[in-house]
């Protein structure tokens, strides 16, 4: 079956997770995605956990197999000038490059955006940075931790806590930011892609600046603040009680009660205990106010119960009530396996396991694995010799002259 | 002004609240006529939030739906009535893409699924986009961003280090964000299939699916480990000081990060405690992320006498990243930001005056998207059934009467 | 099976190309214990010296690499961090011997010199391999094996005798013949070192300066220079021999100097009776000054022959005639084959390759059939984990901050 994206051909020169994330993107729709690493030590989440059988080594870091399915390594030392030569020729060949090396870190090697529009007029120059390329803070060092509390997101996670002096605002699990921000990357780049394809063919320069990439995110909290005026609290005195974590027999589950038939379809479920029709908690208002005492009131039932039980009777009941699953719950959860989603991949050095597999799927042009993540420099003489015609003979001279 | 990328493309608009709704509005910022196809009998939840409105029951009042519908138009189709449908088949017929996010069913009980639509529109692009996806034995269950959180795991593994209870991540809708953006990502990819091919397809997006995608690690983790993660709070798998740090101001923080040995000296230098950077406990990042509950309390000690964006200066001047832990109204401030045009004002009639963001990102010399007011309730009926579908000012009025256009 | 003759000694082994890896692996063939160290990023140098199997770079697949360092225990430390200095100590505390190659001041800077080391483990016998030794003015120059080859004096009469010195610059020999020559010398210092130990308990340093080594290697000419002012010429015949090589149908023989007996026995060979009475060929010496004349009589005898054919009549008749062999005849070679020189080894990733084996035989403690050279810390758990004590959940966060 065809794929949506096979006959775009892209050239990532990438690390950690923003870059890369974009070309796995790309690739498991079908690109042809090239990705050049450092010699010797490569891309820095082959560093990074979790590592197969916890054994660190570069390639062995699950991080790094997740997002670089599909893609073709090759090692080039950019530093030396056969390396950029080398560079540029896969230039020539490609649509597009992923770069996330830091402001100006391209221009230093000699590869910036001014040579290579010349070298390939096509191009379409990708550029994931913390803040942007330009404005106060372009110099300024971001990553996951930093642009997630800059954009906002930190400051309203988890939501609303009993005492915000000993709760700080909060980094979401992984790598959030660093994820949103590749993922808006590859829709940049295939806007680009799409314009330039209608118009004159002509490459440009996307400028991603993952600061903004989370920005985007508080649309509404921006248009909320505004218009209305309305500033989100971190405290939760005084919220009215509609949604949240209950404990259950085997954990939690999130309770969603979006109106009153909500609260009387559970209150139904639990039995119709006689303290729901007291005045303490009438509504969502008196039901916040004096959850502390609601709580254990409704424990009497939900202990009794687990949140497998209850996901199913209230979901009965169209109320969108789920469970907190752990991983290895999720993992084996029966309607992800019906899916398919978790994906065996295997990997010559890390072995098999289950990846977390496609974001979306599409009907006609799916998305596939069709190759591991390739070790580093794997593919230097497949394209090095397949594409630049290099001579097999010169390899061991490139890489003994530390270019590959 | 030249034309932006998607002018052109039309979109029919079935989805509400926020992860069907986004994904649209990225469409619109980048050129596409979406239309929003909505309804008296179901209005979006967002249009129903008060707010400053109070009890205005016009539906044109709530900010929180504009956020999402930036460019967007409306019409009004009551589809529980059968003419209404037909209706909706004949926009459906002049679109580019069909994007809702119903409970999977219910599109094909109107009638309006892939399959009968491909054969009024054969190379229709459509968007589902569900909590659990199109198929399943659970496809059918109703989700929220708040509950997704819940069933992907995603609460399980975000929470304060030491403590049990997983908070309800309740105030940001993470997971309505990334579906948003990931089905925009669908739809470009699929757009440029058909125009390659003039084939269209069906794309089927799980909100449960996309969030598990952004949080590989822990998945990993368990399936090559069999170990269960906990809560790691702000702190990094290795590298020390890595947190938010309480600074003066109330509920004032800043994050701060340092990556490595070079950077540590570089921290210690700028704060003026040179005496930390010879202390063996702190000696390399594998001894300071063993010592980092010691080592937050130093630092605390230093933030705490500092707003946070004299931190982020002293910081980012020495090398080491830090920024504000931003509320909304520091964030509405943010000199980067504001350097780099992403907010733009907005008229939104009849609210007024407020600020919508642009895209994220620079596209050098061409228009980056667009900024155009939101749509009252029903405010392109006229244009969609009389301009699109060519009905008569008569038929209309009738159709308006009737409820069908409701 | 036997046990080797160093088995139950341990081996620490922080170095990189050859002299001190080859030292290193010396002792372990003799049944010692090797833990190689290398830095995390990249690894030894070697790695990315060829050959490489089908020519394709690999830094678990150099040949030269793995012929250099089979029967090790591969792990790898960062001494820039200080975790990592100290986990280094830790096995130094463990060991009989450390072999390092670092500069002279690399070690002491980090508070690793023998000094240090010597307190935390007064039996360690280490040996610090450099060019030019720990002391001296030269003691912080840079050299490699051609450097080396040539101020060791080694290099400036290999290619002699010469009839145009301006044309043909002083040779290196082929391969790493200095690094090489420096690792056995090495060798026989620190096993003089350790029987020193075993007299006195105490360890000790072996300053060991691959300068002197080679220098000794050309102890004929330094006699000649120290007791009769003799500046050895690159264009005066050193050997006062009929030496050199012969044309054969398949390629060269290499003949080696003519006594009175050989040259009996040569004529013989080539049935040219007649020459015997020649006035030209009377003595040794008249038969090295007329080697010219001589030279082609001889190869009217082997130029139909095939360089084997040559050989073999000859050293039948007692004369050191021997074929310039290929690389691959050498493998195939009946005499090393009859000797069981070759050895093969199983190398993960490569299979089965067939290397150099024991350069001598003891007959009471055999040389072991070797196994595999690590791949870049390969042994990281078993080391430190097994014998430091760490736990194994330690491991992905030493990756993670770069100390192994």
């Amino acid at each position: 079956m065809a794929q949506a994206l096979s006959d775009l051909k892209v050239l990532e020169y990438a690390q950690g997770i923003t870059g890369p994330w974009c070309g796995k993107l790309l690739g498991d729709y079908g690109a042809e995605v090239i990705k050049v690493e450092d010699p010797g030590i490569g891309d820095k989440a082959r560093r990074m956990e979790p590592f197969a059988g916890d054994v660190p080594h570069p390639e062995r870091s699950g991080l790094f197999l997740y997002l670089n399915t599909n893609k073709l390594g090759v090692t080039l030392n950019l530093k030396t000038a056969t390396g950029q030569r080398l560079f540029q020729e896969l230039i020539r060949q490609a649509d597009v490059l992923i770069d996330n090396n830091g402001v100006g870190a391209m221009d230093k090697l000699g590869l910036g955006w001014k040579t290579l529009k010349k070298v390939n007029p096509r191009l379409i120059m990708a550029t994931i940075t913390p803040f942007g390329l330009t404005g106060p803070w372009k110099k300024y060092k971001g990553g996951n931790l930093v642009n997630l509390h800059a954009s906002g997101q930190g400051f309203m996670t988890p939501g609303q806590v009993e005492d915000p002096e000993s709760h700080p605002p909060l980094k979401t699990a992984g790598h959030q930011a660093d994820f949103m921000a590749g993922l808006t990357a590859a829709i940049c780049t295939l806007t680009a892609v799409f314009a330039s394809r209608l118009g004159n063919g002509k490459g440009e320069r996307l400028d991603i600046s993952e600061h903004e990439a989370l920005a985007f995110q508080w649309a509404r909290d921006i248009a909320m603040y505004s218009w209305d005026k309305t500033i989100p609290k971190r405290t939760k005195a005084g919220l009215a009680m509609t949604s949240g974590l209950v404990p259950c027999k085997d954990g939690f589950f999130y309770l969603h009660l979006r109106d009153a038939r909500h609260w009387d379809t559970y209150v139904k479920l639990m039995g119709n205990p006689a303290w729901a029709k007291e005045e303490r908690f009438k509504d969502d208002l008196s039901r916040g106010k004096n959850y502390s005492e609601l709580e254990p009131l409704m424990m009497e039932w939900t202990m009794r119960h687990s949140k497998d039980e209850i996901y199913h009777l209230m979901q009965g009941e169209k109320v969108a009530t789920m469970p907190l699953f752990t991983v290895p719950e999720v993992v084996n959860y029966r309607q992800m396996e019906e899916r398919g989603f978790f994906t065996a991949i295997k990997h010559p050095m890390a072995g098999v396991a289950k990846y977390p597999g496609a974001p979306f799927k599409m009907s006609a042009t799916p998305w596939k694995i069709r190759r591991p993540a390739p070790t580093l420099g794997q593919h230097n003489q497949e394209v090095l010799c397949g594409r630049l015609g290099c001579k097999k003979e010169n390899l061991p001279k490139l890489r003994a002259t530390g270019i590959i | 002004m030249k034309r932006l990328p998607l002018e052109g493309i039309r979109v029919a608009d079935f989805t509400r609240i926020q992860a069907g709704p986004q994904a649209q509005a990225w469409m619109a910022h980048l050129g596409a006529e979406v239309i929003r196809i909505e309804s008296h009998t179901a209005a979006d939840t967002l249009r129903q939030m008060r707010g400053a409105a109070g009890e205005d029951r016009t539906l044109n009042r709530a900010p929180g739906f504009y956020a999402f519908s930036f460019g967007k138009k409306s019409c009004n189709l009551n589809l529980r009535h059968p003419r209404a449908v037909e209706l909706a088949k004949g926009i459906i017929k002049t679109c580019d893409v069909v994007a809702e996010n119903y409970a999977p069913g219910a599109m094909e009980r109107l009638g309006l699924d892939y399959q009968s639509l491909r054969k009024i529109k054969p190379n229709l692009i459509m968007l589902s986009t569900s909590g659990l996806g199109q198929t399943g034995p659970d496809a059918g269950y109703a989700a929220y961003a708040a509950t997704i959180h819940a069933l992907s795991g995603f609460s399980s593994l975000t929470g304060y280090p030491g403590e049990e209870r997983p908070p309800a991540l309740m105030a940001m809708m993470w997971s309505d964000a990334l579906t948003a953006t990931t089905g925009a990502f669908a739809l470009l990819a699929a757009l440029h299939y058909r125009k390659r091919t003039g084939q269209g397809q069906h794309i089927d997006l799980s909100m449960n699916e996309a969030t598990v995608d952004f949080l590989p690690e822990p998945f990993l983790d368990y399936t090559m480990n069999g170990r269960v993660r906990g809560f790691v709070g702000n702190r990094d798998e290795a590298a020390a000081p890595h947190g938010v740090y309480r600074c003066q101001g109330e509920d004032k923080w800043v994050a701060i990060a340092v990556s490595d040995d070079q950077e540590w000296q570089a921290f210690c230098r700028a704060t003026g405690h040179s005496e930390w950077a010879s202390d063996p406990r702190f000696a390399d990042a594998y001894s300071r992320w063993h010592h980092q509950e010691e080592l937050d309390v130093l630092v605390t000690q230093w933030t705490k006498k500092h707003i946070p964006q004299e931190v982020t200066e002293v910081l980012q001047r020495a090398g080491v990243a830090a920024a504000p832990s931003a509320n909304i109204v520091d964030f509405l401030a943010d000199p980067q930001l504001r350097a780099r045009n992403f907010f733009m004002e907005v008229e939104q009639p009849p609210i007024g005056k407020g600020t919508a963001a642009v895209v994220p990102w620079k596209l050098g010399p061409k228009p980056d998207g667009v900024r155009k007011a939101g749509p009252n309730m029903g405010e392109h009926n006229h244009y969609v059934f009389h301009d699109i579908l060519g009905l008569s000012e008569e038929e209309i009025e009738k159709l308006i009467k009737d409820q069908v256009i409701y | 099976m036997a046990k080797g003759a160093l088995s139950g000694l341990t081996v620490l082994e922080y170095a990189q190309g050859i002299p001190g890896p080859y030292c290193a692996r010396m002792l372990g063939s003799l049944g010692a214990e090797v833990i190689k160290v290398e830095d995390p990023a990249g690894g030894d140098m070697a790695r990315t010296w060829g050959p490489f199997p089908d020519h394709n770079p690999h830094p678990d697949q150099s040949g030269l690499f793995i012929y250099l360092n089979l029967n090790k225990k591969g792990i790898s430390l960062s001494f820039k961090t200080a975790t990592g200095r100290r986990l280094f100590k830790e096995l130094a505390q463990q060991v009989d011997f450390l072999i390092e190659s670092t500069p002279p001041s690399f070690l002491p800077r980090r508070g690793l010199g023998y000094t240090a080391l010597r307190k935390l483990n007064p039996q360690l016998i280490m040996t610090s391999i450099t060019p030019f030794g720990q002391t001296g003015p030269y003691r912080d120059w840079k050299a490699d094996d051609l450097v080396s080859t040539h101020i060791g004096g080694l290099g400036y009469a290999f290619s002699g005798p010469v009839t145009d010195p301006e044309a043909v610059p002083p040779l290196k020999v082929g391969g790493h013949q200095a690094d090489f020559a420096t690792a056995v010398t090495a060798t026989i210092d620190t096993l003089a070192a350790l029987n020193e130990r075993r007299l006195s308990g105490q360890g000790s340093h072996v300053d060991f300066g691959a300068m002197e080594a080679l220098a000794a290697v050309r102890k004929g000419e330094l006699a000649a220079y120290s007791f009769e002012g003799t500046v050895t010429s690159r264009t005066q015949t050193i050997l006062r021999r009929t030496t050199g090589l012969l044309k054969c149908r398949d390629g060269f023989v290499q003949m080696h100097g003519t006594t009175e007996r050989e040259w009996q026995g040569l004529v013989a060979a080539m049935a040219r009776p007649e020459l015997l009475q020649d006035e030209r060929f009377k003595n040794e010496n008249l038969r090295s000054e007329n080697w010219g004349v001589l030279k082609p009589i001889i190869e009217e005898w082997t130029a139909p022959r095939t360089k084997h054919e040559a050989a073999r009549t000859m050293q039948a008749a007692h004369l050191a005639f021997a074929p310039i062999n290929t690389p691959p005849e050498v493998l195939a070679s009946e005499q090393l084959a009859a000797r069981g020189f070759f050895v093969e080894v199983n190398q993960p990733g490569l299979g089965r390759l067939k290397l150099p084996g024991a350069p001598f035989k003891l007959s009471a403690t055999p040389w072991q059939a070797p196994l595999p050279a690590p791949t870049l810390g390969q042994h990281n758990q078993e080391i430190l984990c097994g014998r430091l004590g760490l736990p194994k959940g330690e491991l992905p966060g030493l990756r993670a901050a770069g100390v192994i």
